[in-house]
C-alpha cells in the first residue's frame, strides 16, 4: 500500500515537524497537563484563603467591592468559587488601567498574594507568552505540525500492533525508541483527540476560511448569529446604581434548573444601561455555554435568557469542552493528566531519539550538537522555570510592585539560564546536572509549601513534588553511576 | 465502570500475550495449551466487548473520554510489567477476572 | 532513515519525491482544507452560522485525509496533481455558490 519510499518520506518527515517545533510541542503539552490542575495550582498559591463561600455570596462581595474601589470600569468579568476554585477570579478595567486579580470569597477584596496561579499554565499553554495573536498562531502551527507528525508517525512506524507492547530498557536507541513508541502508541486515541479538539479551540484564528466564506467581513453579524443570547447595550451616559445582584443569581440558577452559577459578566457597571449575563457551571457535562441569562443591572429585570440547542453549535462546544475538561469527575481528570504526560514524555523522548538515533551512527554534527545541548536546557529548562515560578510565589515579598507580574520573569528568567546552562556545559554533564537542579527546586517548593500544611490541596501538592524531586534524583543518581561504571547495567535493576 | 476496566485489562493482555516475544514471560508454563492460538481473536473479542460495555455508563460521552484514558493506563501496566516486574502484569488478570465479574453482579 | 539501495542511484528523485510528497501533505493539505471549509460553509443546507461552524469542524478531518492520501499516492506528481485538482474543484465551488445573504 505504501508506494516508492513513502514510508521514508513519512519517517523523515515525522522527524523534521518533531525536530521544527519539538520544544514549543513541550511546552504546550507540559503547561496544558499541568492546566489539567488549573484551579488546584491557584490554590497552592494562595495559601492563606480560608474563608468559603457559595457563589452566590461569593459574588454578591465581589461586586460590592468592585462598585466602592473601581471607577469608570467598561466591564467585570467574575468567574465564581466552585469545589475546585476558591475565589472569585476577577478581570476588570478601573480609571482606564486593566486589571487581573483573585478576589476573597468573603470579604471580596484582592488577595493579598497577587498571582497568576495556575492562569500561568494556562496562558503559557496556548499563548506562550507571546502577544495576541502570534503566540495563538505558533500554538495553532504546532497542533497542526503535531498532527501530521501523529499521522506520518502511524504510517512510518513499520510494525504498529507488533510493536505495542515492547520495551526493552538499557539498550541505548533500541530503548529510546521502544519507548517513544510505547508512549505514542499505547495513548493515542487521547493524542489524537486532544490535538483535534485543541486545534478546534483556536478554530477562528487557525481555520477562519469557514467564516470568512459565510460572513466575509461581518464580524458583528457573526457574533449576533453565534451568541444570540448576548444583549450588547451602549452605554447610556447617566449613572445608575447596580442593584442588587443577588436575586439576579438565584434566579439565573433556578432558569439553569438548579446548577449554580458560574462565570457573571457585569457590562458598564454604574451606568443605567448595564447588562448582567450569568453563565451556569460546566461540570457535569461535556459542552460549554449550553445557558445564558442577561439582567438590567439598574433594574434587575431579566432582558433575556437563551438555551444554546443549535446542532452546529453544540457540536464544536462539545469539542471545545472535550479539551477543557472542566465536566471531568476527579478519575477522568487524572486520567487527562496521564494522557497529556504521556504526550508529553513522547515529545521529550522523540527529540532525545533523534540524537541518540545519530550519535550511534556516526560523531555527530555541529547541527546535531547543538540540537543535543539545546534539548537539555529546553526540555529540563521549561519545567526548570515552572518551578522557580513556584518558589518564587513564596519567596517574594507580598507588598512588592507588580508582584504577579515578577512572578512570572522569575519564570522566564529561570527558564532561559537553565537553556544557557545547557548550551554551555557538554551533555553528559548538563543533564545530570539540571535534573539534579530540578530535583532540588521541586524539593525546596514543597517544602516551601509548607510541608506540613493543614489544608489538603496545598498537601498533596507538595507530596506530589516531593515524589517529582524522588524520581529525578533516582533518575540522576541512575545516570551518573552509568557513567562513571562502563560496564552496562543490569537489567531489571531498578523498578520505576 | 469495573467491568470496563476489567475486560479491557484482560483484552490488552491476551493481544501482548498472543505475540512470540512476549508469551514466555506473561504466559509462564501455559504457553503451551492450545487454546493459546485463539489469545488474538480473544483479545480483539474483549477489546470490542470493553468498548460495549461503555453502553452501561450513565453518560457515554464521559465513558468514551475515560476509556481514552483507561487504554493507556492499563497497556502501561501490561508494557511495564512485563518489562520490570512480570508477576505484576501475571496479577493483574485474576484482579481484571474479579472486578469483569464484579461488575456483571451490580 | 537512510534510503534503500536502489534510491540512493538516484538520490535527487528520492529527494523531489519527498519534498514534493511533503508540500503536498502539510501546504497543501491546508489549502484543501480550507477551500474544503469555504465551500461547504457556503453550501450546506443549514442556517448560515450552523453551516460555517460544521464546515470549520469538517475542514480538520480533511487535512489530516490529504496528508495520507499525498503519501500513498502512486507518484509524487500524482500526489500534486490530486491537491491541486481538489483546491481547485472546492475553490470552484465555493465561488459559484457565492457569499450567503
Amino acid at each position: 500500500m505504501v508506494r516508492d519510499g513513502a514510508r521514508q518520506a513519512m519517517a523523515w518527515l515525522h522527524g523534521w515537524t518533531g525536530l521544527l517545533l519539538g520544544h514549543i510541542l513541550f511546552i504546550i503539552c507540559l503547561a496544558g497537563t499541568l492546566t489539567v490542575f488549573k484551579p488546584e495550582i491557584s490554590r497552592w498559591m494562595r495559601p492563606e484563603i480560608s474563608g468559603q463561600a457559595d457563589p452566590v455570596r461569593a459574588i454578591t462581595a465581589a461586586t460590592e467591592w468592585l462598585s466602592a474601589n473601581t471607577t469608570g470600569s467598561t466591564g467585570w468579568y467574575l468567574s465564581a468559587p466552585d469545589g475546585r476554585s476558591n475565589v472569585v477570579d476577577a478581570n476588570y478595567d478601573s480609571g482606564g488601567a486593566y486589571m487581573s486579580r483573585a478576589l476573597d470569597p468573603v470579604s471580596g477584596a484582592p488577595v493579598a498574594r497577587d498571582t497568576l496561579g495556575g492562569e500561568f499554565f494556562y496562558r503559557l499553554h496556548f499563548e506562550l507568552e507571546l502577544p495576541y495573536p502570534w503566540g495563538r498562531l505558533l500554538a495553532s502551527l504546532a497542533a497542526m505540525l503535531m498532527l501530521v507528525a501523529i499521522v506520518t508517525g502511524i504510517i512510518a512506524h513499520k510494525r504498529f500492533f507488533k510493536d505495542i507492547f515492547t520495551f526493552r530498557p538499557g539498550k541505548g536507541q533500541r530503548s529510546w525508541l521502544d519507548g517513544h513508541n510505547a508512549l505514542g502508541v499505547l495513548s493515542l486515541p487521547f493524542h489524537i483527540m486532544i490535538t483535534f479538539t485543541g486545534l478546534l479551540t483556536l478554530a477562528s484564528l487557525n481555520m477562519p476560511w469557514g467564516i470568512a466564506a459565510g460572513y466575509g467581513a461581518d464580524v458583528a453579524t457573526l457574533y449576533s448569529d453565534l451568541t444570540p443570547g448576548t444583549v450588547s447595550r451602549e452605554a447610556s451616559g447617566t449613572k445608575a446604581p447596580l442593584a442588587p445582584v443577588g436575586p439576579m443569581l438565584a434566579q439565573a440558577q433556578r432558569y439553569f434548573g438548579g446548577a449554580p452559577v458560574s462565570r457573571v459578566y457585569i457590562f458598564n457597571p454604574g451606568d443605567a444601561a448595564a447588562v448582567v449575563t450569568i453563565y451556569p457551571v460546566e461540570a457535569g457535562a461535556i459542552g460549554t455555554l449550553p445557558a445564558e441569562i442577561s439582567f438590567d443591572g439598574a433594574t434587575g429585570k431579566i432582558l433575556k435568557a437563551w438555551t444554546e440547542k443549535r446542532a452546529g453549535v453544540r457540536a464544536y462546544q462539545t469539542i471545545y469542552g472535550l479539551h477543557m475538561a472542566h465536566f471531568a469527575p476527579l478519575l477522568t481528570r487524572w486520567l487527562y493528566f496521564l494522557g497529556g504526560a504521556m504526550l508529553t514524555l513522547a515529545i521529550a523522548s522523540g527529540m532525545v531519539l533523534w540524537i541518540v538515533k545519530r550519535r550511534e551512527r556516526a560523531p555527530l554534527s555541529i547541527g546535531n550538537r547543538l540540537l543535543e545541548r539545546l534539548n537539555v536546557g529546553g526540555l529540563v529548562g521549561v519545567p526548570i522555570g515552572m518551578t522557580a515560578f513556584l518558589i518564587a510565589n513564596r519567596l517574594l515579598p507580598l507588598d512588592v510592585a507588580e508582584r504577579a507580574q515578577q512572578e512570572v520573569s522569575v519564570a522566564l528568567w529561570s527558564a532561559g539560564a537553565a537553556l544557557l546552562l545547557g548550551l554551555v556545559l557538554p551533555p553528559a554533564l548538563g543533564w545530570p546536572l539540571l535534573l539534579g537542579l530540578l530535583a532540588l527546586l521541586c524539593a525546596l517548593a514543597a517544602a516551601l509549601g509548607p510541608i506540613w500544611a493543614g489544608d489538603g490541596v496545598i498537601l498533596s501538592g507538595n507530596m506530589l513534588l516531593t515524589a517529582t524531586a524522588v524520581g529525578l534524583a533516582l533518575l540522576v543518581w541512575k545516570q551518573v553511576r552509568r557513567s562513571s561504571a562502563p560496564t552496562p547495567v543490569r537489567r531489571r535493576m531498578a523498578p520505576a | 465502570m469495573t467491568l470496563t476496566i476489567g475486560l479491557l485489562y484482560l483484552a490488552l493482555f491476551a493481544l501482548a500475550g498472543r505475540m512470540q516475544r512476549h508469551r514466555p514471560v506473561l504466559l509462564n508454563s501455559w504457553q503451551r495449551r492450545p487454546w493459546v492460538t485463539h489469545l488474538p481473536l480473544a483479545g480483539w473479542t474483549l477489546l470490542g466487548l470493553s468498548l460495549l460495555s461503555l453502553m452501561l455508563w450513565a453518560d457515554f460521552g464521559m465513558a468514551l473520554v475515560a476509556w481514552i484514558g483507561l487504554a493507556p493506563l492499563l497497556g502501561g501496566v501490561v508494557v511495564f510489567g512485563m518489562t520490570y516486574r512480570p508477576a505484576v502484569a501475571r496479577a493483574g488478570v485474576p484482579v481484571a477476572a474479579v472486578l469483569l465479574v464484579a461488575g456483571l453482579l451490580v | 532513515m537512510a534510503p534503500p539501495i536502489h534510491y540512493r542511484a538516484s538520490r535527487w528523485r528520492y529527494r523531489a519525491n519527498v519534498a514534493l510528497r511533503t508540500i503536498a501533505g502539510t501546504l497543501g493539505a491546508y489549502g484543501v482544507a480550507a477551500l474544503g471549509a469555504a465551500a461547504l460553509a457556503r453550501t450546506l443546507p443549514m442556517a448560515r452560522v450552523e453551516a460555517v461552524t460544521f464546515a470549520t469542524m469538517i475542514a480538520y478531518l480533511i487535512a489530516p485525509g490529504v496528508t495520507i492520501w499525498a503519501f500513498l499516492a502512486r507518484g509524487p506528481w500524482r500526489a500534486v496533481a490530486g491537491v491541486m485538482l481538489a483546491a481547485v474543484a472546492l475553490g470552484g465551488i465555493a465561488w459559484i455558490a457565492g457569499q450567503p445573504a
